[in-house]
This record gives structure tokens, C-alpha cells and sequence, in this order.
């Protein structure tokens, strides 16, 4: 018997499944990257960066999370998870669209950057930052005003022929945290659970997403910071290459893909043809509807170069 | 041969200045050394360094699944340091599901840092922007935790301190790594005393000049002036100024008797163990 195999396309990427993603966008065509169920090998052989969980080596990308899965990511085309007894799909879905697809696109040297992006007149337009930094809660208010999504949480980026940076659009869904969700004016029971153990939600932005990879324009990086007045720095650009190796996802991953003179070919190509603020601010103090319309005013202004 | 020295206590028992003291000690400028860059090597609750170091996103797992990692984190950390590594931490010394501490004993040991509650409860109230009634009450909360609430998003880890009897009593009566007590009071009234013992404890070679010049850098005051020139990035959003008075035995300006008395049924055992009450019920300090 032939089992059913789920074709989807995210990150620019036909990808064959073994089994359903629905976070993905269902597409056909002729595969490049294969998720597979198989068995992983604890180690890797001879890893080049080893942290607690993972291990990386060129085109080689092991994670282990106990009660979860292994995962073994190889060559840029395929992803073999071996779950753990009675794990929760929901639960490997999570890191594999985190953590596992950042590797796979550290191996295919797409530039990943940590951030959330949205298309404004054409171009995109990158919110980055740390975790909690309040990437995905801005997004998503500025998809409610009309602007479409091109990634959350995890961005990647090519140059194209010219050398060009281009966003290269994820899958429509933005994970939020229940009072994010709730501020946003979201009906908690009305959204799908992230994990069975988490109040955080994914966000369904299909109707606002956009499916091309547009050139990239801007990037605000988000900082909170305690006591701090919201206020915008606009870098030049020897901050803008440290900002750009500070918001790299995993950076450790992708020191292994021996790339580092790689990456840092995309990122000094990302900070001449890119506009980087730093937009600092008191979560605490300042409300969404303050950043919001900061942030409207700054994606819509164009900058003289 | 690097180490973890562990900076424990429990809130607002005077860890930012043994940081800061530290700092200065170890600083090769010989200049004061900006609060805002101190030379110590951060919390034990670090989102960013678990995320980095493990490979994975701590804001898609359960607080006990981080837990789980976190041993392995100290120990990893503990391996690569290549110099003594000060790491501060707020956690009560606990005991995971499984058995293991939280803090594994590989390569390391601890300064415990511990103030007269009263004089805790008067400063931590004013840190966290809450009455002193509230404030009591958290001390006395057998399961109290840092950044716990589940439906949002924390910049830290969570930190299980218990209550503040339990918080003292976790970490000096564990059997699993060396902890050299300070408390301080002692740091205030008798500073080089103090200082140097804990520096030597550390296992810094350092002279009675050194560690009195970085005394002199890391005096109260001198941390207050900074903070009132540019500000304290650990200053909790919502508070005047961190540095606020630095005095022992203020909580008998601030608390009322039933107030005192409150604190001392839940903690007289632990204020006596640490030479906080005398042998005729009395309040030292």
C-alpha cells in the first residue's frame, strides 16, 4: 500500500511530508525537500558546533528534545524525525517550523534572520529582534490594517541575480501569546493552541498573506527596554552588520555550514541595499496602539539613499 | 581552570553590589565601571543564552520542559568557561522532578548573599511597585516564582524562590555544592572583612588594596551618582531609582508592629539560624 504523502509549498520551497502540516499551504509539483519519519542516530559523527540539544556540522543538523522527537536535517533536502513514544504532533510541528526549518535554511545559505516581515508598497519590510521582543503582535496589527504577511518569527532571505536581498515569504500563520492574542481583539476560543500545554496560539493569516518574495526595503529591529521613552535610531553601517549578526537565528547553525564568510557576504549585501532602525521601548509603558501608529508613519516613509 | 561562582539571593539582598564590587575587582581599567556594563556574567535565568546554547525556542516550551535543559546548561557553561564565571541567581536551590538539583554541583560553588528580611521586604516592595502587605505575603509564599504567569510572554526564565525561610535555608543547607554565606549587614559594617573572605572563597587572587579600591568604586553612593546620571537598565520599569537607600534596620521606619510581627512567625527560624534575632528575642539590625 502507497501512503499518502502531503505536498506543500513554504519558504519559497515544494515540500513532500509524511504527514500533515496544516500550518503549510498545500501545493504540487516536483518536491525539493522531503520530511520523512525514519530513525535518527543520536550523534552526529563529526559535529563542528555542539550545544546542548543540537549538533551541527556542514549540511548536517541533529535536535533532540526529550518526549518529542529527534530530528536529523541533511544536504538542504531533507528532514528525518524520529519521534519519541507518545509524542503530540502538535508538539513536533512546533520545533520543526522552528528551529528545524531555521536549519534546513542555514543549509540551502538562505540569510535567516529573527524577525517577523509584512509587504508595504511592494517591498518588505522586517520587524526583528530578540523573543518577546514584540515581533509577531506588530505584524499581525499591521495585517489587520491591510498590510499582507511574509513571514513570522523566522525570516529567510536570498540575494537574487543582481544581489538584491528578497524576502522569501514562510507560511501564513503568526504564533501569539494569549494576552498578545487578546489585545489584538481575538477570540482565544476561536484559535488553534500552538501546543496542548501552552497559552499561545496560531494566528490563521491566510487571507493576508502574501505568496511572492518581494525585494526587502527596511528593517526595524525591536528592543524593551526598561524605562525607556518609545524613540527610533536610524544605523549606519558598522551597526547595522552587528545588529545583523545579533538577529541571525541560530547563529550556531549556520557557523557549521562553513559559511561564515557566506553569511557575512548577505548580511554586508542586506546593510547596503537596506534601511536599519533600532525602535526602543517600555513594553510596559507603551501601548500597541502608540507603536502602531509610529510604525505606520516610518514603514511609509521612503528615505533618501 | 574555568568555574561557575554562583551570586544567590534572594531579591534585593544586595547582589547587584557584590556584582558591581566584583566588577570593579576584576576590571582592568582601573576606572569605575559603568553599572550598565558590569563585568559579571549575567543571570541564570538568560532566555537568550538557553535558547542559543540548547538550539531551541524556551517560548514554545513549558516552563517544567526548561527546567528539565537547564542542569545540562549550567554544566555546559560551567565546561566552557575558561576563567571563573560570576553568574547571579534568584532561584531557590530545588530539586527537579526526576531528582536532580537544578543547579548541578560540576564545577561549582556558591556565595550566598542574605538580608535581614524586615529590610528585604521594605526594599522589595518598593522594587516591585506593591504594598508591604502584598510584599510580606509573597515572602511567605511557599511556591512563589519570577515570570510564571502563563499566558504571556517573560524576558527570563521562570525562577522558583519559594519562600524567603526556604529560599535561605535551600541553599545553605544543601549538600551538593560549597556555598560561603555573607550576609549584608556584614558587608556594610565590616566591608574588607567581608569582601575579602568572599574573593578568597571565589578563588581570585587579590591584595587588601585591590579589593579596598574596588570597594571605594562600588561604594553605595557611588552606584546611586550613576544611576542618577544615566540610569539603571535593571531598574524594574515603575520604580524611582534602584539604588535607593542602602541602609540596614530602615524596616523600622517603614513597618508596623503587626507588620514585624507577620514577618517574624513565618521566618524566626531562619532569622535565627543566620544571627538575626539573639539568643533574648532580640532583632539585630
Amino acid at each position: 500500500m502507497v501512503e499518502r504523502k502531503y505536498v506543500y509549498k513554504a519558504f519559497g520551497l515544494i515540500i513532500e511530508s509524511d504527514f500533515s502540516i496544516p500550518e503549510f499551504i498545500e501545493s504540487h509539483g516536483q518536491p525539493e525537500v522531503f520530511i520523512k519519519y525514519g530513525e535518527v542516530k543520536p550523534f552526529l559523527e563529526n559535529p563542528d558546533e555542539k550545544g546542548i540539544r543540537f549538533e551541527a556540522a556542514k549540511d548536517e543538523f541533529l535536535l533532540r528534545l526529550d518526549g518529542i522527537a529527534k530530528f536529523y536535517v541533511v544536504s538542504g533536502n531533507k528532514i528525518i524525525i524520529e519521534p519519541d513514544k507518545d509524542a503530540e504532533m502538535d508538539d513536533i510541528r512546533v520545533f520543526l517550523l522552528g528551529s528545524v526549518f531555521a536549519a534546513l535554511l542555514h543549509q540551502k545559505q538562505h540569510l535567516v534572520l529573527h524577525g517577523s516581515s509584512i509587504v508595504v508598497n511592494g517591498k518588505g519590510i522586517l520587524f526583528a529582534g530578540i523573543s518577546g521582543s514584540g515581533k509577531s503582535t506588530l505584524a499581525a496589527a499591521l495585517c489587520k490594517k491591510g498590510y499582507k504577511l511574509l513571514t513570522d518569527d523566522l525570516c529567510a532571505i536570498k540575494l537574487n541575480e543582481v544581489g538584491i536581498p528578497e524576502i522569501i515569504p514562510g507560511f501564513p500563520k503568526l504564533k501569539l501569546w494569549e494576552d498578545s492574542a487578546k489585545l489584538l481583539g481575538e477570540n482565544i476560543d476561536l484559535l488553534t493552541p500552538l501546543r496542548s500545554k501552552l497559552k499561545k496560539y496560531r494566528l490563521d493569516a491566510e487571507s493576508m498573506f502574501s505568496h511572492d518574495s518581494v525585494p526587502m526595503s527596511k528593517i526595524y529591529i525591536l528592543h524593551d527596554q526598561n524605562n525607556s521613552e518609545l524613540m527610533v535610531e536610524h544605523l549606519q553601517s558598522t551597526n547595522k552588520l552587528k545588529e545583523l549578526i545579533t538577529n541571525t537565528y541560530r547563529y550556531r547553525f549556520m557557523k557549521a555550514q562553513g559559511g561564515k564568510s557566506h553569511h557575512f557576504k548577505q548580511i554586508a549585501a542586506v546593510a547596503n541595499a537596506v534601511d536599519i532602525s533600532i525602535i526602543t521601548r517600555d513594553k510596559k509603558l507603551t501601548t500597541l496602539e502608540e507603536i502602531l501608529i509610529l510604525c505606520e508613519k516610518e514603514i511609509n516613509t521612503v528615505w533618501e539613499r | 581552570m574555568g568555574e561557575i561562582v554562583w551570586l544567590a539571593s534572594y531579591p534585593k539582598s544586595g547582589n547587584t553590589w557584590l556584582r558591581a564590587f566584583l566588577s570593579n575587582l576584576l576590571s582592568e581599567t582601573g576606572e569605575t565601571v559603568d553599572i550598565n556594563h558590569l563585568k559579571t556574567d549575567g543571570i541564570a535565568s538568560n532566555r537568550i543564552l538557553f535558547d542559543e546554547l540548547t538550539g531551541i525556542d524556551s517560548e514554545d516550551m513549558t516552563m517544567d520542559e526548561i527546567d528539565a535543559l537547564r542542569p545540562e546548561l549550567y554544566e555546559y557553561i560551567a565546561e566552557a568557561s575558561t576563567k571563573t564565571s560570576f553568574v547571579k541567581i534568584h532561584d531557590a536551590y530545588t530539586y527537579l522532578k526526576d531528582g536532580r538539583p537544578l543547579i548541578p554541583s560540576y564545577k561549582a560553588k556558591a556565595i550566598y548573599i542574605v538580608r535581614n528580611p524586615l529590610d528585604v521586604a521594605v526594599s522589595f516592595s518598593y522594587h516591585s511597585n506593591s504594598s508591604l502587605d502584598k510584599t510580606i505575603d509573597s515572602m511567605a509564599k511557599d511556591d512563589f516564582c519570577f515570570c510564571s504567569r502563563p499566558i504571556k510572554f517573560h524576558n527570563q526564565l521562570r525562577q522558583k524562590l519559594l519562600s524567603w525561610s526556604d529560599h535561605v535555608q535551600s541553599w545553605i543547607n544543601n549538600e551538593m555544592i560549597p556555598v560561603h554565606i555573607i550576609r549584608y549587614e556584614d558587608m556594610k559594617n565590616k566591608p574588607l572583612e567581608t569582601f575579602k573572605k568572599a574573593v578568597e572563597f571565589s578563588g581570585l587572587l587579590c591584595d587588601d588594596e585591590e579589593i579596598k579600591k574596588a570597594l571605594e568604586l562600588s561604594g553605595f553612593e557611588r552606584l546611586k551618582a550613576q544611576e542618577e546620571k544615566a540610569g539603571f537598565r535593571e531598574k524594574p520599569t515603575n520604580m524611582n531609582s534602584f539604588f535607593r537607600e542602602g541602609k540596614t534596620g530602615g524596616w523600622r521606619d517603614h513597618l508596623s508592629e503587626e507588620q514585624v510581627s507577620r514577618v517574624l512567625e513565618k521566618h524566626i527560624m531562619a532569622m535565627k539560624d543566620l544571627e538575626y534575632i539573639d539568643k533574648n528575642s532580640n532583632i539585630i539590625f
